[in-house]
C-alpha cells in the first residue's frame, strides 16, 4: 500500500513517515499542499493523510481539488483537538476520518487500516474468504484455523489482493503499490511472490485462491465471506 | 550613572577642570609678578633718564627740558608721570601729564641713594605705582641739596596685557579640555567595542544566526566569551539528550502519562487563549448561530468518520433555533458530544432541541450510558472512564468549562433510549 503524507511540521512528518514504514507501507511525503497536490494527483496512492493547517494550499482546499480531479481514495486529515469546526470542513471538503493531534500513533495506524479495509469494501479488520483468514490488525494469517507465517513482502501482497478481493489487479499496479519507486521493477518479482502465496495458501492446488489472468493480472478468487 | 562611557568621562572632566584651574592661578600670578618686576624695571630706567637730562639752576634746584625724550612725560593723562620734591616734599618740578593730580598722601622721602616703592592712589582714582629715588645734588659751589625724583605709571598700563594673556589662556584651556574630551570618547569606543561586538553576537546566537562567539576578543574578554560559549554548548547537549529521551519515549507504555499531561497542558493554554477571545467577542455583540443547521452539518460529517456503524442520527428541533454566542464554541461544544454519542451508541443518536427557559439541548444515544456514580470523574479532565476505546478524556471537560463560560448547565442522565443522556441549558440574557 502506498500512502501519502502531506504535513508542514517536520519532525512530526519524520516520525509519522518512519513508523509507517516500520508498519510496511510505502510512503510518500509533501511538507505543503502543492507539493501534496502533485504527489496525490501523479502517484499511485491509496491513502492520504493530510494536515488541515497547510503552507501554500489549505488542506481543505488541496481536499477539494482532489477530490475534484476524480480520485477517490481515503483521506485521513489531520486537526488540532479543539477544531470542530475544522474537522467538519475537512469531512464536508471530501476527507473520511480525523485524528487530532497530539496523537498515538497506534490510533493513527488503526484509522488508516480501518479506512483501507472500509475502502476495500471491508467491514473489520479481519479479511475472511473461504478457508482464508487475514487479521490486519495482528498481521497474521490462519488457513483453515492454521496460523501460516508470511515474510513482510509476502503480507503487502497478499493483504492488497485480499483487500480488493473479487477485483483484478494488475502487475503494474502491484509493483507500485510495493515497491520503493526507486526500486528496480522486475514484475518477474511478483510472478514469484505470487507462486510463494499459492504454495502457502494451497499447498495441494485445490482451492485455487489466486487466478491470473493473462495479461490483466491477477484476482484473489476466494469468496468473502458475510460478516455477521 | 549606568553608562560606562558616562561615568569614565564625568570624572575625567571633573579632573581636568581641576587641573587647568591650579595651572591657570599659578600662571596667572607667575605672569602678574613678571609684568610687575617689568613695570618696576622701566620706572627704574625713567629715573635714570630723568638724572641724565636734568640740569642744575642759578638758584640750586634742577631744572628739565620741556620737550623730554619720553613722549609720555609731556602727554596730559598719559599714565607716565614725573615729579621733583626737596626735602620738605615741596614740589620743585613735575611732569607735563603729572599737571593737576594730586598725590594725598605723598610718597615717603627716601635716604639718599636708597629708592623706595609704593602704590598710591591719584585724585582722578587711579592707582599708580610710584618709584621714588633720593639724591644728593653737588652744584658748582659745591653746595649739596638733597632731591627726591619720582617716575610713577598707572596700573592700567600692565592690566591691559594681564588681561589679554588671561583671555588667550582661557581660549587654550578650552581647546585643550575638548580636545582631551574628544580624545576620551574616541578611545573609550575603541576601548569598548568589544563589549558591544559581544553584545550583538550573543543577540546572533539567540536569534540562530551564529552557532557560537568568535574568538577574536582583547585577553580581558577572551575568558568571557569562551565561558560563554562552554555554557551554550553544554546548554545544547542538554537540549539534545531531552529530545533523544522524548523520542525514545516515542508512544511506549511508559510515556503514556507523560504524553496526557502534555495534552492536558497544551488543552489548557488553548482553552485560557479561546476564553479571552470569547471575553473579547462579547464586547463586540453576539452572534444568533442557527443550532439545528450546525447539528445536521455535524452528524453529516460524523455519520462519514463512523459509516461502517451505520448510526441512525436524528434531530427534534424548531428550525428557527438560535444559539446566542461564538459559532465556533457551539461547533466545540457539539462536535465533542456528538463524537461521544457515536462512539458509544449502538445504533441510535438523537439531539433534542427547545427554547424553555433558554437554549436546552439534550444529547442521547443508545449506549452503555454512564454510570451515576461515574458523572463526576467524566467531567474530570484526563478521565477516560473506558480504557479499551481511543480518546484523550478531556472532551467532556473542555464542553463543561465551554457551557459555564455562558453561564449555562450541563448535566448527564439516563437516556429514554438506554443510554446517556447529556441536558444543556443556556439561559438567555
Amino acid at each position: 500500500m502506498r500512502l501519502l503524507v502531506v504535513e508542514d511540521d517536520d519532525a512530526l512528518r519524520e516520525s509519522l513517515t518512519q513508523q509507517l514504514l516500520a508498519e510496511g507501507y510505502r510512503v510518500e511525503s509533501a511538507a505543503d499542499g502543492q507539493e501534496g497536490l502533485y504527489f496525490a494527483r501523479e502517484y499511485p496512492i491509496d491513502l492520504a493523510i493530510i494536515d488541515l493547517g497547510l503552507p501554500g494550499l489549505p488542506g481543505i482546499d488541496l481536499i477539494k481539488q482532489l477530490r475534484g480531479s476524480g480520485h477517490n481514495y481515503p483521506v485521513l486529515i489531520l486537526t488540532a483537538r479543539d477544531g470542530w469546526q475544522d474537522k467538519v470542513d475537512g469531512l464536508q471538503a471530501g476527507a473520511d476520518d480525523y485524528v487530532s493531534k497530539p496523537f498515538h500513533f497506534p490510533e493513527v495506524s488503526a484509522r488508516i487500516n480501518a479506512l483501507l479495509r472500509r475502502a476495500g469494501g471491508w467491514g473489520s479488520a479481519i479479511l475472511d474468504c473461504g478457508e482464508v483468514r487475514l487479521d490486519t490488525a495482528a498481521q497474521t494469517l490462519f488457513v483453515s484455523d492454521e496460523e501460516i507465517d508470511l515474510t513482510s513482502f509476502e503480507y503487502q501482497l497478499l493483504e492488497y489482493l485480499m483487500m480488493r478481493a473479487g477485483e483484478v489487479v494488475s502487475k503494474t499496479e502491484l509493483t507500485e503499490r510495493l515497491y520503493d519507486q526507486d526500486y528496480e521493477r522486475d514484475s518477474n518479482v511478483i510472478e514469484v511472490f505470487i507462486g510463494r502465496l499459492r504454495k502457502k495458501l494451497d499447498p495441494d492446488n485445490v482451492t485455487k485462491p489466486i487466478e491470473t489472468l493473462r495479461g490483466r493480472g491477477y484476482r484473489f478468487a476466494l469468496e468473502r465471506n458475510v460478516q455477521e | 550613572m549606568r553608562s560606562l562611557r558616562a561615568r569614565l568621562l564625568l570624572v575625567t572632566s571633573v579632573l581636568l577642570a581641576g587641573a587647568l584651574a591650579i595651572v591657570g592661578v599659578i600662571l596667572d600670578e607667575s605672569v602678574r609678578a613678571a609684568l610687575d618686576e617689568e613695570q618696576r624695571e622701566l620706572l627704574d630706567s625713567k629715573i635714570i633718564m630723568l638724572l641724565a637730562v636734568a640740569e642744575p639752576s642759578q638758584e640750586q634746584s634742577l631744572t628739565f627740558p620741556p620737550d623730554l625724550p619720553e613722549q609720555r612725560f609731556n602727554t596730559p593723562g598719559s599714565g607716565l608721570y614725573a615729579k621733583v620734591r626737596d626735602r620738605s616734599g615741596a614740589f620743585l618740578w613735575r611732569s607735563e601729564s603729572a599737571l593737576g593730580l594730586t598725590f594725598d598722601p605723598d610718597t615717603p622721602l627716601p635716604a639718599p641713594g636708597e629708592q623706595v616703592y609704593v602704590r598710591q592712589q591719584t585724585s582722578n582714582g587711579d592707582t599708580l605705582l610710584t618709584v621714588t629715588l633720593g639724591v644728593v645734588w653737588t652744584f658748582d659751589d659745591d653746595t649739596e641739596r638733597y632731591f627726591a625724583l619720582s617716575a610713577a605709571e598707572s596700573e592700567r598700563a600692565i592690566i591691559a596685557p594681564l588681561e589679554r594673556f588671561r583671555g588667550q589662556m582661557f581660549a587654550a584651556f578650552a581647546l585643550v579640555a575638548i580636545a582631551l574630551l574628544i580624545g576620551m570618547g574616541l578611545v573609550l569606543s575603541w576601548l569598548l567595542r568589544p563589549l558591544g561586538q559581544i553584545a550583538g553576537e550573543i543577540s546572533a546566537v539567540e536569534s540562530g544566526h551564529r552557532a557560537a562567539l568568535s574568538d577574536e576578543y582583547p585577553s580581558e574578554l577572551s575568558g568571557v566569551a569562551r565561558n560563554l560559549n562552554a555554557l551554550m554548548r553544554s546548554e545544547q547537549r542538554r537540549t539534545e539528550r531531552y529530545q533523544q529521551t522524548l523520542a525514545n519515549l516515542g508512544d511506549d507504555e511508559a510515556a503514556q502519562p507523560v504524553h496526557s499531561q502534555l495534552q492536558r497542558m497544551e488543552q489548557i493554554v488553548r482553552y485560557q487563549l479561546s476564553r479571552s477571545a470569547i471575553t473579547t467577542g462579547r464586547t463586540v455583540g453576539k452572534t444568533r448561530v442557527p443550532v439545528f443547521d450546525e447539528v445536521s452539518q455535524m452528524l453529516g460529517a460524523l455519520d462519514k468518520v463512523y459509516r461502517s456503524k451505520n448510526v441512525r442520527g436524528e434531530i427534534e428541533m424548531p428550525a428557527d433555533l438560535v444559539f446566542q454566542g461564538d459559532k465556533g464554541d457551539l461547533v466545540e461544544i457539539l462536535g465533542n458530544l456528538l463524537d461521544n454519542a457515536y462512539k458509544w451508541c449502538r445504533q441510535r443518536v438523537l439531539i433534542v432541541g427547545l427554547e424553555d427557559a433558554g437554549l436546552n439541548l439534550v444529547i442521547e444515544d443508545d449506549g452503555p450510558g454512564v454510570p451515576a456514580d461515574a458523572v463526576a470523574a467524566a467531567l474530570r479532565r484526563g478521565t477516560r472512564l473506558d480504557e479499551t476505546v481511543p480518546g484523550s478524556g478531556i472532551g467532556l471537560a473542555v464542553v463543561a468549562e465551554l457551557v459555564a463560560q455562558y453561564g449555562g448547565k450541563l448535566e448527564i442522565r439516563r437516556s429514554d433510549l438506554g443510554g446517556a443522556a447529556v441536558h444543556l441549558n443556556f439561559p438567555r440574557s
